[in-house]
């Protein structure tokens, strides 16, 4: 299995190359328009090529489960946006040559005497500006989650939109009819990503709804939200992974939210998410009546059990709310009679914010679990492990592997713990491939 | 540690971009 993600793996990023590279490779094909000089067509170059990369961003984000499969749903969104950073170079330098080598061209700032392809230029590049800084400083903008989602995908569009126009205007490099069809099939590409995104996929979840059984309060001010599906089989998923949920509003409103599962993959017909009350929507939650439509859109994810069927020993290592997918993997184990042993270090402010504390005791007989509580601020009296997870705590509690893959890891927590704790697995030479982490934080 | 991979997989991924687009511009300006 791990062999076969490998090469799909490999499989997209070549695709992905070649994609970004092709309309540089195409316009090259054929007649060409008289040369200029060199930084002129490399100012064109680089415009191309992030206008490419700035396009790919669609198919990034648009939830193609055959995409995010090798490589997990967090490292295709922390590529879409590390990627966008190299596009907004890309871009930056396109008219930043210009300007240098052909000073008359600042003329072309000016949006009021400047002609429209400028013009479009010009805003396209103002609104990339705009969709980047928003995403980078959402949180200390106060932007909510939810406001800048729906901006996010207006403002893209806008910035593809723009460019394609700034593009057709400016015509040097379309002067065959099928390098004009190239640039069309690239337009009608995009936009069919987006009515797929936009229109499709939520006809799809329209189709498919759920219901609210439950909601049930959690210690450490988090809520357990159980579905049902509505006239249909629901889904299947293997335990660790996430689904995106809508609730209190409609699957066209753009308003989704990612959580883990939190219940067994034993029991599709009852989905359970912990959440806990951080933002906008999870604060919601807790006011969500039995009845009420949600729509599950899912799974993803690559944090699971499942995919590494080989493993002799799990470890788990949770901070917080963390414990969500951990704790889907430990009730799938326990319904599945699955006695390999396991460990859990299990990282939390407090004794009494220790969500599920009394039901991962329980699991102590129906599973082989090693439960390590590690606790920043210990209850008076408390002989176990305190602060943080860190090299030492890996050092006592880590089970010594047999081999390669026989220990496999997951971490999942808020990103400081896991940057952390990888780091520490690292000195402590467990191998790259045997550690396994969610990050919950991606904007 | 994992998205370090995402990291150096977009700068790889500018770099070629980079370097084929001096390309054009070179053949272009010949």
């Amino acid at each position: 299995m791990r062999r076969n993600y490998i090469v799909q793996g490999i499989f997209w990023v070549l695709v992905y190359l070649v994609l970004v590279s092709a309309p540089l490779l195409i316009l090259l094909l054929g007649p060409v328009p008289e040369g200029r000089e060199f930084w002129r067509e490399l100012s064109v170059a680089l415009g191309f090529a992030g206008l490419a990369i700035m396009a790919l961003q669609f198919a990034l984000t648009a939830r193609f489960k055959w995409l995010k499969a090798p490589y997990g749903a967090d490292i295709v969104y922390h590529f879409h946006r590390q990627i966008s950073f190299v596009a907004l170079v890309l871009i930056l330098a396109h008219p930043l040559l210009l300007f240098v080598f052909s000073p008359q061209t600042l003329a072309l700032l000016n949006l009021f005497s400047a002609p429209w392809r400028a013009r479009a230029g010009v805003t396209a590049v103002l609104l990339l500006l705009g969709l980047i800084g928003a995403s980078i400083w959402r949180k200390s903008l106060k932007i909510e989650y939810t406001n800048w989602r729906v901006w996010h995908g207006i403002l893209a569009t806008l910035v593809i939109a723009l460019a394609i126009i700034h593009v057709v205007l400016a015509r040097h490099y379309l002067n065959t009819p099928w390098k004009q069809a190239l640039w069309v099939t690239y337009g009608v590409f995009w936009v069919g990503l987006l009515v797929y995104v936009r229109v499709l996929k939520p006809i799809l979840l329209l189709r498919r709804p759920y219901e609210v059984e439950s909601v049930t309060p959690e210690r450490g001010n988090a809520w357990s939200l159980t579905v049902r599906p509505v006239a249909h089989p629901g889904l299947k998923f293997m335990p660790g992974q996430f689904a995106w949920i809508t609730a209190l509003s409609s699957p066209f409103a753009d308003a989704e939210h990612p959580f883990s599962f939190s219940s067994s993959a034993s029991q599709p017909g009852h989905l359970t998410f912990t959440i806990k009350e951080l933002g906008d929507f999870t604060r919601q939650v807790k006011n969500l009546q039995p009845g009420q439509k949600v729509y599950v859109d899912g799974p993803f994810g690559h944090f699971s059990i499942d995919r590494q069927p080989h493993a002799e020993q799990f470890v788990f290592i949770a901070g917080g709310v963390g414990i969500t997918p951990t704790m889907s993997m430990l009730r799938s184990m326990a319904d599945r009679g699955d006695k390999r042993p396991v460990t859990l270090l299990y990282a939390n402010k407090d004794w009494d914010s220790i969500i599920f504390r009394e039901e991962l005791d329980s699991l102590k007989n129906a599973l082989h679990l090693n439960l390590v509580h590690v606790l920043e601020k210990p209850p008076a009296g408390w002989d176990g492990e305190t602060g943080f997870v860190n090299r030492a705590v890996l050092e006592r509690h880590l089970p010594k592997a047999s081999k390669r893959n026989s220990v496999e890891i997951f971490i999942c927590g808020p990103q400081p713990m896991i940057n952390a704790v990888e780091n520490a697995l690292t000195q402590l030479g467990v191998p790259f491939g045997d550690f396994h982490s969610e990050r919950f934080d991606l904007v | 540690m994992r998205q370090n991979f995402s990291t150096w997989l977009a700068i790889g991924m500018g770099t070629a971009v980079l370097i084929l687009a001096l390309i054009f511009a070179l053949v272009q300006s010949l």
